[in-house]
């Protein structure tokens, strides 16, 4: 274990550091999830297609990423 | 007398926290972004008090994200990724407890100087009032930025010009 690895080790125990990652994972996972909405969007996939794909309902979907689509 | 004309620096400061928050892809607004907010203000007074800049507080605030994430496992360069793949929301992002604080710490300083406007110097001593946890506290260290020296040079007589 390097330097750099120990660093990380000792800090993974600070919930700053904790709560740091849940909101980049948030952030970045709706980040993912709406490029990927228009990607289907525009391969003609139904919002059905897109709310099966996500695990929620047509209506969840849609009413979530009608404005950016 | 140097007759000084100061206008209230609060609406742009807030347009341009909200800037930096749509730049990252945040969904509110927190004192992180209002610090970010201060550096962005051409007058620069932020910028000589803390001895960084908007671009390295930007980088810096990027690098604390992708060490976060490392320390799960997780390399991610979060500069790949684009803030406007998200879904747009139709209300204005919520301000965050710290941010809030921030502002009510920025009027109480200028009370404090009997100042008639609220100043980006204002803005930015009620950044540095906050206390850890809180987000730009957290992103000020990691920037290694002398907070005792920041607060002396911001303290009235230490400003000539805002």
């Amino acid at each position: 274990m390097d330097v750099t690895q120990l660093d990380t080790a000792a800090r993974s125990k600070d919930p700053v550091e904790g709560f740091r990652a849940v909101a980049a994972l948030r952030r970045l996972a709706d980040q993912l999830e709406a490029r990927n909405v228009g990607l289907a969007r525009r391969q003609g996939w139904s919002w059905e297609q897109i709310g099966d794909a996500l695990g929620v309902s047509r209506q969840a979907a849609h009413k979530k990423h009608r404005r950016t689509w | 007398m140097k007759k000084r004309l100061s206008i209230d620096a609060r609406g742009a400061v807030l347009e341009a926290a909200t800037t930096e928050a749509a730049r990252r892809g945040d969904d509110y607004i927190g004192s992180e972004h209002l610090l970010l907010a201060t550096l962005a203000r051409p007058e620069g007074v932020a910028a000589a008090a803390l001895g960084t800049d908007l671009a390295a507080a930007r980088r810096g605030l990027a690098l604390l994200d992708e060490q976060a994430l490392a320390g799960l496992g997780i390399e991610v360069d979060i500069a790949r990724f684009d803030p406007h793949d998200r879904p747009r929301s139709t209300s204005r992002p919520r301000f965050t407890s710290g941010a809030k604080h921030v502002l009510h710490r920025a009027v109480i300083e200028a009370k404090r100087e009997d100042a008639t406007v609220i100043t980006t110097r204002h803005l930015l001593l009620g950044v540095l009032g906050a206390e850890p946890p809180d987000a730009a506290v957290t992103l000020l260290g990691h920037l290694r930025c002398d907070l005792d020296a920041a607060r002396a040079t911001l303290a009235p007589s230490g400003v000539e010009a805002e």
